[in-house]
């Protein structure tokens, strides 16, 4: 946990609410059903037209899923396309024989990354194109709100120390290209709105979690699969919201330990700042999580045409998918696919609620309109 | 009058849905509203639930986040509707909370009041996310979920957030506090409406 974490639980004023006692609660629930217990209809249908957008959306996201039974894989050392790790036994739970031929790939062609110098700079660029959106309460409407989104383009440059000493810059451009999606388009002031932030200690010097990841937090991970498996299917604690049952808010229903797993991988083969050799082994661990398969082999991130290897995070969750050049291996970004269950608020199954691209190069300086424009703590 | 049940969605249902969740909906209010209405929105929120209950989702925990922040506008509006209201919820099973823990010790007190005032002096969507990650202990997913957004987008922002915190607090850790206690929490920005 960060002391910025620790002083926020400090300082939670609810911290130490109680719940309700039984006779509360009863007497709230007899309130509450003896009350208005007409259910409310919605408010809004989708028009002709966007029932019929709805339906291509879904059909096109889901045509690409193959419900391939997962087989008894038994990879080894000498699998075709050894990564360099040696590839991970597999017998039970596994992703499907195509994604997992695939990913395998993938971890072997990853590049390694290049020898450092004092004095440079790791650029990561992450470019998403992600919806955004504005929700007002509706009277009558479910929940008492309607939304409207749009799809808007964020850009996040990153100069981070490979030493891992001194300052870290960050440029973020967010807002950009806004593209109505659904709900009322009047809602909706999109702004362009840019950050420019210098600050110090460096990234090593950050431990860092999986919500708020740092250099040094990838760098402690195992690189070698099955001891990265084993880590991303166990709990950190604090700073890692993917909680076991014990641990969660809402009680288990939410819980997907291969969902998890899957999402923490992820997390490491989108975040940029994940050393080469801890992405391969996280692709290598792909293809032991159950669930994981072919999602859509007509895919694109930032305009590069790929196969989606996803899963769903969990009940009533979307798809998460790692998008992949399948003609050399590379992972061109990530994407995230409304869910079939996971609909409303002009969600639809099957469209593409994000997808993100990044790239991770050596530079020598920091461009001097960053250096000059950058706010500093 | 009776409920009429929707896909076996009867009040066993919302009792079950109840006990799961509104501990963490009454803390989600009471961080925003205080105490004196949190227990109101506890009622709005699961009065919602009941009416439009073929709506809510099977994780429900999101869904309901959204719904209470919603109420918790409607309550900064200050909406006459409110009155009606169910009978208050007096009985606790502990002892009721107490809304300034750090009382008790000065030096946590200048700890907690800074934390608030640096949410009070960010950006309220950036204080929103915060207190959803923190204090609500919601995972970018589920903060995506509650927003609206997606969730590589909820990621940006909350690590804007952070960031723009660590700043903050950085600086009122550096100059000398002024004493005066921020005033509560600013409303719910994202859900507001543009003047």
């Amino acid at each position: 946990m960060t002391d910025l974490d620790q002083r926020l639980h400090a300082a939670d004023p609810a911290r130490d609410v109680s719940g309700y006692d039984d006779a509360s609660t009863t007497r709230l629930l007899d309130h509450i059903c003896a009350g208005d217990a007409t259910e409310l209809a919605p408010t809004r249908r989708a028009s002709g037209r966007g029932r019929r957008w709805t339906l291509a959306l879904a059909v096109a996201g889901m045509a690409g899923v193959l419900t391939l039974t997962p087989v008894g894989l038994r990879l080894s050392d000498d699998s075709p396309g050894g990564s360099g790790h040696g590839g991970l036994a597999v017998v039970d739970a596994a992703a499907s024989a195509e994604a997992s031929e695939l990913l395998h790939r993938a971890a072997a062609v990853t590049p390694t990354d290049p020898p450092v110098r004092a004095g440079q700079y790791w650029k990561i660029t992450r470019v998403a194109r992600e919806n955004s959106s504005e929700s007002r309460a509706v009277a009558g409407a479910p929940g008492g709100f309607d939304t409207a989104k749009f799809m808007v383009t964020n850009t996040r440059v990153q100069y981070l120390p490979v030493d891992g000493h001194g300052i870290q810059w960050s440029v973020s451009r967010t807002g950009v290209d806004p593209v109505h999606v659904s709900g009322p388009r009047d809602w909706f002031t999109p702004a362009v709105e840019t950050d420019v932030i210098a600050l110090d200690p460096g990234p090593t010097e950050v431990a860092g979690n999986w919500v708020n990841p740092s250099v040094a937090f990838f760098g402690a991970m195992p690189t070698e699969p099955t001891a990265l498996r084993a880590r991303l299917y166990t709990w950190d604690g604090e700073g890692d919201p993917y909680r076991p049952p014990a641990e969660q808010p809402g009680g288990p229903n939410t819980f997907d330990a291969d969902g998890y797993a899957f999402s923490k991988a992820a997390d490491i083969l989108s975040d940029g700042r994940a050393p080469a050799r801890l992405r391969s082994a996280a692709l290598e661990v792909l293809r032991t999580i159950s669930g994981v398969q072919i999602t859509d082999r007509a895919a694109s991130v930032a305009g590069q045409a790929g196969v989606s290897i996803g899963r769903a995070l969990g009940p009533e969750s979307d798809y998460r998918q790692i998008v992949i050049d399948p003609t050399d291996g590379v992972v061109l970004g990530e994407r995230w696919v409304v869910g079939p269950l996971n609909t409303g608020h002009g969600d639809v199954a099957g469209a593409v609620r994000a997808e993100v691209s990044f790239t991770r190069e050596l530079v020598d300086t920091v461009p001097r309109d960053v250096r000059d424009g950058a706010e500093r703590p | 009058m009776n409920a009429p049940q929707v896909s076996g969605r009867d009040r066993s249902w919302l009792e079950d849905l109840f006990r799961r969740h509104h501990r963490q909906i009454r803390a989600y209010a009471l961080r925003r509203v205080g105490p004196d209405d949190a227990d109101d929105i506890v009622s709005e929120v699961f009065g919602t639930v009941w009416r439009s209950r073929s709506h809510v989702p099977q994780d429900a925990l999101p869904w309901l986040y959204r719904t209470a922040a919603n109420h918790v506008l409607h309550a900064h509006r200050g909406s006459a509707r409110r009155s009606r209201l169910a009978p208050k919820l007096v009985t606790w099973v502990d002892e009721p909370m107490s809304l300034d823990l750090a009382d008790a010790v000065g030096e946590s007190l200048d700890a907690a009041r800074r934390v608030r005032r640096m949410l009070t002096e960010l950006p309220p969507d950036d204080a929103e996310i915060l207190r959803l990650s923190s204090w609500e202990q919601l995972s970018p997913t589920e903060i995506a979920a509650v927003l609206g957004c997606s969730p590589t987008a909820a990621r940006s922002r909350l690590q804007r957030a952070r960031r723009r915190a660590e700043k903050v607090l950085h600086r009122l850790d550096t100059v000398d506090e002024d004493a005066t206690e921020p005033q509560p929490t600013p409303v719910l920005t994202l859900l507001e409406e543009t003047p």
